[in-house]
């Protein structure tokens, strides 16, 4: 039997805990509420109709609801072909950055040569120096693209790529563009990670380096893959910096380029707007803007989660 | 020299030679779409551009550009002491929030798979023109909504108006209470802001051997020593990727001013050249500030390694 002193000492602590736990699950309820707030809260007003708007006993559920913000706001996106070229700028980009990024991964982690560590050094400064100080330079770049005259060799003149994605995907092929050296500087850390005795087996079996990076790296780096694929499928799709540099054609914008111009779609321009008009479908726009995403990140979320828990991001 | 090499070839060399195979594409495109540009840029910084459709011309101007944006230019000195003071004001409270947040969700709970989903939400879904949506609305929607006592004075980031009021008729105390104030009306940001932040601050506690959590507590550390003792300098590390990952980030945002000035100047007013500088300006404020926050934090980062 236990002594009244162990008996209050016992209960102090189940007491204590179960208070802890209290307090944690007040604190993680309170900021999933600020994190999916403006999500619902977007949403709800979004579905409201004007009559609710000025109604103040509305607050979450809307009497009337309508969808005509959302009509307005699918119109003013110009919703199916803005959709398809941000899938166009997201989807082949974050392919060739797996591809791209993991071969150079992969040679800085498993081989040794003398300039390793000055490159690395170089892909990591890329990081930090904002894409607007390139920002002119590659206008002009790309407004008469041309690589060592190659292309003014064959046409005569250098080729104008501005208002297509080339200015978007080319720099991924080669390992470039946005924050690249992020995705490079993920495949080398776990690559880096990966058994010696692997590799090993793979060379006494006769496979060329390239082979053992097909064969054996790329298949046993599934959660890098993945972390990779949707880092870059989702930043370019959320960008708005490029598109708006190298884009100027309507018909071409994609859906975050139009949803931060959404307003002055709408307005057609105008200074002087009515906040109740203007308000909800812009809310409307947000919500179909994040909607495919959100759809994505539902289905992957545990994918995600785990892969980048065991990636080790960190040096 | 090389010829030699070619007849025999060590097995290091010949290791070397594939490993620059994997990695050379990377310097090929760092020269055309890197290097040559910011070398460009820094030559453009210094001149006055005239873009036209069959090329541009260049001509010399000196520090011109420099001097017009520090002296003359009424915006941009106003956008930038905001942006870099939102960035340093941003950086210590997204670490410790993102630490905090880390260490909650590193233990095991019920519920943790959920709650874990949500927190990365704003990992997919925040871009910079949906903070900037929501944001260049919160203010004058509370305007509107105060004055009609309409139903949208509820925005979405609830910003501590009300509180602010309260804090400054109880305190009596402004020059205070304002950094408080400030931190309260971010909140809302700075949770948006950090589901990175959190993601890579977890990956590295994971890495953390639990070992080193066994000897504490057979020790008899209280949870507080573990956490000064053994979490924080094991983690001292990432600190420092998580500060060069928030300043990364502010780059593309879309809701910084200075970047959208700097595309205004360059696209809206054509000053080619004069958006080259101030991007370089930026830039070189920004790196600086860097270079500090680098400094003071990794005299204090700890390596277990070594």
């Amino acid at each position: 039997m236990y002594q009244r002193e162990e008996l209050i000492a016992i209960w102090r602590r189940r007491i204590s805990k179960i208070i802890i736990s209290i307090l944690k699950i007040l604190l993680f309820l309170g900021l999933s509420y600020v994190l999916i707030r403006p999500i619902l809260f977007m949403l709800s007003t979004a579905l409201k109709s004007r009559e609710d708007l000025i109604d103040p006993t509305v607050v979450w559920i809307p009497k009337h609801l309508t969808f005509e913000n959302f009509k307005l706001a699918f119109n003013s996106l110009n919703y199916f072909n803005a959709f398809k070229n941000s899938l166009l700028i997201s989807i082949i980009p974050a392919i060739f950055n797996v591809i791209s990024c993991s071969m150079i991964g992969y040679g800085l982690a498993r081989f040794k040569f003398r300039e390793k560590e000055f490159i690395f050094a170089l892909i990591l400064f890329t990081l930090i120096v904002p894409p607007q100080v390139l920002l002119i330079p590659l206008y002009v770049f790309y407004q008469r693209f041309d690589i060592l005259g190659i292309i003014s060799l064959i046409r005569g003149e250098p080729l104008n790529l501005l208002n297509t994605y080339y200015p978007i995907i080319l720099p991924t092929i080669l390992g470039g563009g946005l924050r690249s050296g992020l995705f490079i500087y993920i495949f080398r850390q776990f690559f880096r990670g990966m058994s010696q005795e692997l590799e090993e087996a793979a060379y006494v079996d006769g496979a060329s380096p390239f082979q053992t990076y097909v064969r054996i790296f790329i298949p046993n780096s599934i959660p890098a893959v993945v972390t990779v694929f949707l880092f870059s499928l989702v930043w370019h799709w959320n960008d708005v910096f490029e598109p708006s540099v190298y884009i100027g054609d309507f018909e071409k914008y994609t859906l975050s380029l139009n949803l931060a111009n959404i307003k002055a779609i709408i307005t057609g321009g105008t200074q002087i707007w009515d906040p109740l008009l203007i308000l909800p479908p812009q809310y409307a726009g947000a919500i179909l803007v994040i909607l495919p995403m959100l759809i994505f990140y539902l289905f992957t979320q545990r994918f995600f989660v785990e892969s980048i828990e065991r990636t080790g991001i960190i040096g | 020299m090389a010829r030699k090499n070619k007849k025999v070839k060590t097995l290091a060399q010949r290791q070397a030679r594939t490993g620059r195979l994997f990695v050379y594409p990377w310097l090929i495109g760092f020269l055309i779409f890197f290097a040559w540009p910011f070398i460009q840029s820094i030559i453009f910084a210094f001149s006055e551009l005239d873009v036209s459709p069959d090329g541009y011309k260049v001509v010399f101007v000196g520090f011109r550009n420099f001097i017009k944006a520090i002296r003359e230019d009424p915006t941009f000195i106003q956008y930038l002491t905001t942006e870099v003071g939102n960035i340093l004001v941003d950086i210590p409270l997204i670490i410790m929030f993102a630490l905090f947040i880390a260490i909650l969700l590193n233990q095991k709970f019920r519920g943790r798979a959920l709650v874990r989903a949500i927190f990365f939400l704003p990992v997919v879904v925040m871009s910079g023109a949906l903070l900037y949506v929501l944001e260049s609305n919160s203010l004058e929607q509370f305007n509107i909504g105060a004055q009609a006592g309409m139903a949208l004075s509820n925005s979405p980031f609830v910003q501590g108006i009300d509180f602010r009021a309260f804090l400054i008729r109880i305190t009596g105390n402004i020059p205070f209470i304002l950094p408080i104030i400030d931190a309260i009306d971010r909140i809302y940001e700075i949770i948006w802001k950090s589901g990175v932040q959190i993601l890579i601050f977890l990956a590295g506690l994971q890495s953390i051997p639990s070992s080193l959590y066994e000897v504490a507590s057979v020790e008899g550390a209280t949870a507080w020593e573990t956490f000064w003792k053994v979490t924080l300098p094991m983690i001292s590390p990432i600190i420092l990727v998580n500060v060069v990952y928030t300043v990364i980030d502010s780059f593309t945002d879309y809701s910084n001013s200075v970047l959208r000035y700097i595309l205004d100047v360059a696209f809206g007013r054509l000053q080619h050249g004069y958006s080259a500088a101030i991007a370089w300006l930026y830039f070189l404020i920004i790196g600086i500030l860097l270079l500090v926050v680098i400094w003071i934090i990794s005299k204090r980062v700890f390596y277990m390694n070594e």
